[in-house]
């Protein structure tokens, strides 16, 4: 079952801006990453989803409700991290939390000093005076106290230092570990790739591509960089039978493309040189997009090619 | 609906802001009421008024004592002509009689018949009625001459004759009185025949007084001398018929009646007595009650009357200075009129008698004239006005109900309607509460009645302030507790007008900066106009009102906070109450309906 969907969502802010025919759909239990650059519509999306925007047309669905007529039903199953950090005109953190807990009728804040203990808070400091970090947490907080089984998160570890992302993320997975749907917005390649089941890249207010994770980990061709001492080693390989993508004589690199089952037979080709190193180049989901959009943008320029003869 | 949490919220958020301004308002709206309560206001006020009083007051008495003058100058005028006529009269007829041919200077009887013919007939007709009842008691007593027959003895008869001849009122000092009676008859008949011409009653006040203008200057026999001992003043001396008499003899009494010695020395006489019969008179309490009373408009009380200061002397001087000033220009008015009204030889009597008195009544006028007459009238309305003024109400009512507590709930209520929207949808804050199955509607509702409620606090504390300061205030101040309310709620009903377009703007702008902008903009726009617009209403005294700015109350909903008609007890501010409670509701609802329906970028 779909606990979100998107069914041809458009959002026209007018000169190209906005979002354009958007298809998503999100399984129960799924942990999505949507990725894209900076003003690519992630934020507007995530506002759809939660009802605040009105699509100019198609609909989103949050487990089958229309976010935008059902906006105050639907947010109940929500726990939602808003990628700007602005808390009401309280005091304190607590202050904060008591008055969230207060509108979600939540009177057992057993789990959310858990959170708190976790993400090492305190959540009596100011929350004027809250860094970006701290703010995040409270953010986070608030978002998980009730248990909400979807989670929504805006870009949730911009601004927060290495360790804490580490942390951070941590608390994501365990969620999404108890079976929670959690939909979360990022610029950041990595931490998509290493926590998410699928991945969707937005850019220019269209989804250019979803992609399963498990399909890029257990990729059929690996790539490999190769440093020989010598030029003539070098020389001699590449009269090898391998698909080279990339040469690189002054340093006598090479770079190939092999199956993953004809790893080990490289090896065996490769103990007759003299080897500096070689490494594996991963295939990372940057790279995927990369190519994605690459191909793109060449078949975009092909047409253009085209429509000027 | 209304979600609990939310207005907690709100209440945290907002509570500080509105506990100092709520403070401020009602610390402010104290100081107002006591110390504008405690009389430091309005000095310049007081003076004017005072100032105003006081030349009223002189202008009554110096009307009095002008007519006072003229009513006694009239009066002894009257007095010279009627006893100049009966004594001619009667000392003709004594004259006449004196010459009456006696038996013994004629010896032969038929001569004596002849002479005594010729005397009667030389006997001079008696013109008024004085003379003839003169000439009656005369021939009657000559009629009553004792017979010798009738008398046993001479001794006898010698003794009666005596008897009779001192009974005789054949004599100067008989005729003189005679005379003098009359005149003093036909002098009272006459000033009561004016005081009825002029409207008063006989035994009326302002009767009496002309009589007595007249009777106390001429003082016959000493009557009135009670009157000016009681005073400490001189009796003046008898009023002088002995020159009119030998005048009478001299057969140039016409001449001597209009002659400048004659007439100068009535003058004098009747300054005098008009002065002294004034003074004496405004010590008497019931004539300053009925001075009071034709003051009765200025708001001019007894003690302010005795605050003044008037004393016997200080009235009688003035009464003096103000006749010596109206006679000296009549004189010299007068003389001019006779040159107009002289052509060549000729001259217009009756024309000129008719210029003369309607340049008497002018002068009159003019000399004793109310001091705010004689300024032009929009000086003398504005001089009045002030003296009127109502500072107090003003103070309280306009300058602060209007402007000086509308100022802090506007700011609060600006910064509060930008903060419960727009302020937190801008920030993004809003997410977390809509991001809780709290309703748009909900919050819309929540925020509104946060509002609304807010203010109403804030004025209802300002009421209790103000009624707590009122019952401070001396009790003098016409601002009753009724009214102090109704201005309260005026004050309510501005801010809830303008909130409504603050909120409205609130919430259908996303932008922060640009509620506020156009929201408290309008607003604090209403609010300077009707500042403007204060200094060219009715409410300020027209010397220091600027008549150009009143168009600024045309253009500011402020005005229909109408506290003119509240201070004078008309309706007129019902109906006004009810456009701004409707047109703040309206803003409520517009945008209510606008923020559940627009697009929210959290």
């Amino acid at each position: 079952m779909n606990v979100i969907e998107t069914q041809n969502l458009t959002k026209d802010y007018g000169e190209g801006r906005g979002i354009f025919d958007l298809n998503l759909s999100v399984k129960e239990g799924e942990m999505m990453g949507y990725v894209g650059t900076n003003g690519s519509g992630k934020t507007t999306t995530i506002r759809h989803i939660m009802g605040f925007l009105k699509p100019t047309s198609g609909t989103v669905f949050v487990t089958g409700l229309s976010s935008w007529e059902h906006s105050s039903e639907i947010v109940k199953k929500i726990g939602y991290v808003p990628g700007e950090i602005a808390f009401p005109d309280l005091k304190t953190g607590i202050d904060f939390l008591k008055c969230q807990a207060d509108f979600l009728g939540l009177h057992d804040m057993t789990y959310a000093n858990t959170l708190i203990e976790r993400l090492q808070l305190d959540p009596r400091a100011n929350l004027k005076r809250m860094s970006k970090g701290m703010k995040q947490k409270t953010a986070l907080v608030a978002a998980l106290m009730n248990d909400a089984p979807i989670i929504i998160l805006d870009e949730p570890t911009t601004g927060l230092d290495p360790l804490m992302r580490a942390a951070f993320l941590d608390i994501i997975r365990e969620e999404h570990k108890k079976g929670k749907t959690i939909f979360m917005s990022s610029h950041s390649f990595d931490e998509l790739e290493t926590t998410c089941d699928k991945v969707a890249l937005i850019n220019d207010g269209h989804i250019i591509d979803i992609c399963n994770m498990q399909d890029i980990r257990s990729r059929s061709i690996k790539e490999f960089k190769i440093e020989f001492h010598t030029k003539e080693d070098y020389l001699r390989f590449l009269s090898e039978n391998y698909e080279k993508t990339r040469l690189q004589e002054q340093y006598n690199q090479v770079t190939i493309r092999v199956g993953a089952d004809a790893a080990s037979q490289l090896l065996g080709v490769l103990k007759h040189y003299n080897v500096k190193f070689i490494s594996e180049l991963p295939y990372t989901l940057e790279m995927h997009f990369k190519n994605i959009l690459f191909s793109n943008l060449n078949k975009e320029q092909k047409n253009k090619t085209i429509s000027n003869f | 609906m209304f979600s609990k949490a939310l207005f907690k919220q709100s209440c945290k958020a907002n509570g500080t802001m509105w506990g100092i301004i709520t403070a401020a308002v009602c610390f402010m709206l104290a100081c107002v009421m006591l110390i504008s309560g405690n009389g430091n206001i309005g000095e310049v006020k007081d003076s004017i008024e005072d100032t105003i009083i006081v030349k009223e007051v002189d202008a009554q008495m110096q009307k009095r004592a002008l007519s006072y003058y003229a009513d006694a100058e009239d009066g002894l005028k009257t007095f010279d002509a009627q006893f100049s006529n009966c004594a001619s009269d009667t000392l003709s007829y004594l004259v006449w009689c004196s010459e009456m041919p006696k038996q013994t200077d004629f010896t032969d009887g038929a001569v004596y018949a002849a002479a005594m013919q010729a005397w009667q007939d030389a006997m001079p007709e008696m013109k008024t009625e004085a003379g003839q009842s003169y000439a009656a008691a005369v021939t009657q007593w000559q009629a009553a001459m004792p017979a010798q027959d009738s008398f046993s003895s001479v001794e006898d008869y010698l003794a009666a004759i005596d008897t009779w001849q001192e009974a005789s009122p054949a004599t100067q000092e008989q005729a003189v009185t005679a005379a003098y009676a009359a005149a003093c008859d036909a002098l009272q008949n006459e000033i009561t025949q004016n005081a009825q011409a002029a409207g008063y009653k006989k035994d009326s006040l302002e009767a009496q007084e002309m009589l007595g203008s007249v009777m106390y200057t001429l003082n016959p026999n000493g009557m009135f001398n009670d009157f000016y001992t009681e005073n400490k003043e001189e009796i003046p001396a008898d009023y002088d018929i002995l020159s009119l008499i030998a005048h009478i003899s001299t057969k140039d009494i016409d001449d001597y009646l209009t002659s400048d010695e004659r007439t100068s020395y009535r003058y004098d006489r009747a300054a005098n007595g008009a002065a002294i019969f004034l003074s004496g008179n405004m010590l008497k309490s019931e004539n300053v009650d009925a001075l009071m009373d034709a003051l009765s408009s200025y708001g001019v009380t007894a003690e302010k009357y005795d605050s003044f200061g008037y004393t016997y002397d200080s009235i009688k001087h003035m009464a003096k200075t103000v006749v010596v000033t109206y006679q000296g220009r009549l004189d010299y008015e007068l003389e001019l009129l006779r040159d107009q009204y002289t052509d060549g030889a000729s001259f217009d009597e009756t024309a000129y008698q008719n210029a003369a008195a309607k340049k008497k009544d002018d002068l009159a006028a003019d000399i004793a004239t109310s001091f705010l007459s004689t300024l032009p009238a929009s000086v003398s309305d504005a001089l009045e006005e002030i003296g009127q003024a109502d500072l107090y109400t003003l103070i309280v009512g306009s300058i602060f109900y209007k402007l000086a507590g509308l100022l802090l709930p506007i700011i609060y209520m600006i910064m509060a309607s930008n903060n419960l929207i727009s302020g937190q949808v801008d920030s993004g804050s809003m997410a977390y509460v809509l991001s809780t199955s709290t309703k748009r509607s909900t919050v819309v509702f929540t925020q509104a009645v946060y509002l609304i409620g807010s203010l109403f606090a804030m004025f209802s504390l300002t009421t209790v302030t103000g009624c707590i300061c009122l019952s401070f205030v001396p009790e003098d101040i016409t601002l009753t507790y009724g009214n102090l309310i109704l201005l309260n709620v005026g004050a309510f009903f501005v801010l809830l007008a303008l909130s409504g377009l603050c909120f409205f703007t609130s919430c259908i702008f996303d932008r922060s900066k640009r509620s506020m902008a156009i929201g408290g903009g309008l607003s604090i726009f209403a609010l300077v106009a009707a500042m403007l617009g204060l200094f060219g209403s009715p409410v300020i005294p027209s010397v220091v009102r600027l008549e150009a700015l009143n168009y600024f109350n045309y253009t500011t909903i402020i005005s229909l906070f109408d506290v003119i008609s509240i201070i004078e007890g008309r309706d007129a501010f019902i109906w006004k109450y009810a456009i701004l409670a409707a047109l703040g509701l309206l803003g409520y609802l517009a945008g209510a309906v606008r923020f559940t329906k627009k697009d929210l970028p959290l």
